[in-house]
């Protein structure tokens, strides 16, 4: 009985032991963004924010031309993506029982776990490509817009969905009673009713591509300049943390912690402000 | 009437023809972008060849699909025990507050992009094992062929699997604890009205959603193999058939994110179709791990 109690005791301990084992890294590098990173933005608050980066070797310095950069493609992307996502999301839920919704539910499951360097693969043959692409501009801007585009969809449409079937079924035939159409049903009765689910599904869907990095490098390579045209490669975010990451240069590695402090930092606003909605939208505080 | 009624379901329906037609459409594009290369090699001679390289215009895809297996493989064993033993203790040994903000945490951890993972690895984790783990086991271990590295590195394949290892587990062990909750109450119970000790009830409530840990590993083992920024920031990039884990390694997504933005012609294609063993390889593990999922739905997770 007791070699019962004492193999109880080390289970446990060592399924504590695994819970410590998944916090400790995290506070690992929460610890190296706010030291070295934090470091770095509080010495220059606003050059970090507003300047462009400097060549190796040369001090200071900032993000500004990524931030930037990251605006026109996360701006370009939900632009392309939150209209797609969210008229899929509602014939999934308002026709979920159709062959054609049961087809989409399927691909989007699947894409929701699709490697995201595909999708960039993909995006940079049929858009960009010199040889193959429609527009042969070559590692552009908006080639990678689309791509995060498409990597959003899916997500934002499953999440509209969830929304949408959230409504009782008594408002839709009460409306349809009512002589209603179906155009007035969905955009004046249950839209409206799930607003919040909506912009909680957007933010979920921003919230996975804001931190993407390989999709961007497959087809937009590399910049360290301002954003200048559309069909030109444009810095953005993380891209940045990787180039100058991997770089040896001591300046570039203490701004890549700085940007990814900025980048998780935005992050868990998006989870934050996502979580406050969805709250709002069952407690109605 | 009936007009509008229907002309509505048609513009909403061809976005949801757009969103179905998504996942053809990449295969397609796949298929379309290697073609040029599958025009002048074979694809028997692309999947079997052992070397990668430009000068001597040879494209073998088996180093960089060994490396796949190998670090995601290795990721999948680091994160079974750890996703089993942390999705157990937040469901079953913590109490309800404490194990909603440890979920809160796991979420965060999720949520890290992963090129700040990979900036974490590079700059934190692999100078910090090299000098103290790797050091350790190339000195005491070194006998065993898969401990063996003529030099010290901080990037290789263990390096790489640790941080994939740790990428994955929190999607793994969310989706456990999400099954655990499901066992029904009878079942604990009786298991606890027959004297049985704590874990030999967890282990009768293991055994039950066996299904369900199997799907949520296979899915953690997709997002490994799909996983490229992080990998390609710590394996070291040099293609090897080397057993040892201390030794550098490229893989799928590695070769094509180094390469693709700056590669043309025959190089760019045969990239692409590096691509379509990935594009092969992640549908047919997603494919698993979804049709396990969807049988459990109609299962024991109605």
């Amino acid at each position: 009985m007791n070699l019962k109690k004492l193999r109880d005791m080390i289970y446990t301990c060592l399924a504590y032991l695994s819970l410590l084992l998944l916090i400790i890294p995290l506070c690992w590098i929460l610890f190296e963004c706010i030291i070295e990173g934090g470091h770095y933005i509080i010495n220059r608050p606003i050059e970090f924010f507003t300047d462009i980066g400097r060549p190796p070797g040369i001090e200071g310095g900032g993000i500004g031309h990524a931030i930037q950069g990251s605006l026109y493609m996360l701006g370009l992307a939900l632009l392309i993506g939150i209209p797609v996502g969210i008229f899929a999301g509602i014939y999934l839920a308002e026709r979920k029982d159709s062959p054609l919704a049961k087809a989409a539910r399927f691909v989007s499951d699947i894409l929701v776990e699709f490697p995201t360097i595909l999708v960039g693969v993909v995006t940079y043959t049929f858009l960009a490509s010199k040889v193959t692409g429609i527009l042969a501009t070559g590692p552009a801007a908006f080639a990678a817009s689309f791509a995060l585009a498409l990597i959003m969809i899916p997500i934002v449409a499953r999440s509209v969905e969830t929304a949408f079937l959230t409504i009782p079924n008594d408002i839709r035939e009460g409306a349809y009673a009512l002589g209603l159409s179906s155009r007035h049903v969905i955009f004046r009765i249950l839209l409206p009713a799930v607003k919040t689910g909506v912009v909680t599904a957007v933010l979920i869907g921003l919230a996975k591509i804001v931190g993407e990095s390989a999709p961007i490098i497959v087809t937009n390579g590399i910049s360290n300049f301002w954003f200048s045209k559309w069909t030109e490669p444009a810095p953005s975010i993380p891209v940045l943390i990787y180039v100058y990451g991997l770089s040896p240069f001591k300046e570039w590695q203490t701004q890549a912690w700085a940007a990814a402090l900025f980048l998780l930092l935005l992050i868990m606003a998006i989870g934050f402000l996502a979580r406050r909605i969805t709250k709002k939208l069952w407690t109605g505080v | 009437m009936v007009a509008i009624r229907k002309s509505i379901f048609i513009f909403l329906g061809s976005f949801a023809l757009f969103l179905a037609l998504i996942l053809p459409f990449y295969f397609f594009g796949e298929l379309y972008g290697a073609s040029e290369f599958f025009s002048k090699f074979s694809f028997l001679d692309f999947i079997s060849g052992r070397e990668w390289s430009l000068p001597e215009q040879k494209y073998g895809a088996l180093q960089a699909i060994y490396g796949t297996i190998i670090t995601a493989g290795l990721a999948l064993l680091i994160t079974t025990p750890i996703s089993i033993a942390a999705a157990v203790a937040m469901s079953e040994l913590l109490p309800e507050y404490l194990s909603e903000r440890l979920g809160m945490i796991i979420d965060m951890i999720a949520a890290i992009p992963s090129v700040v993972v990979g900036l974490w690895g590079i700059l934190s984790l692999g100078p910090f094992l090299s000098s103290t783990l790797y050091k350790f086991l190339i000195e005491n271990l070194g006998f065993l062929p898969i401990f063996q590295a003529k030099t010290l590195l901080a990037y290789n394949k263990l390096t790489a699997a640790l941080v994939l290892g740790y990428m994955i587990t929190p999607f793994a062990v969310s989706v456990i604890k999400e099954n655990l909750r499901l066992v029904p109450i009878e079942i604990k119970e009786a298991a606890y009205a027959l004297g049985l000790t704590k874990w030999e009830v967890i282990r009768i409530m293991l055994s039950y959603i066996k299904p369900g840990i199997f799907a949520a590993l296979m899915l953690a083992l997709g997002r490994a193999i799909a996983e490229a920024v992080a990998v390609s920031m710590v394996i070291g990039n040099t293609c090897s058939f080397s057993v040892s884990l201390l030794e550098p390694a490229c893989t799928l997504t590695t070769l094509i994110i180094n390469n693709f933005a700056e590669a043309t012609g025959t190089e760019a294609a045969a990239l692409i179709g590096l691509g379509l063993v990935l594009f092969v390889i992640s549908i047919s593990t997603i494919l698993v791990s979804r049709l396990v999922y969807n049988k459990l739905l109609g299962g024991y997770m109605r």
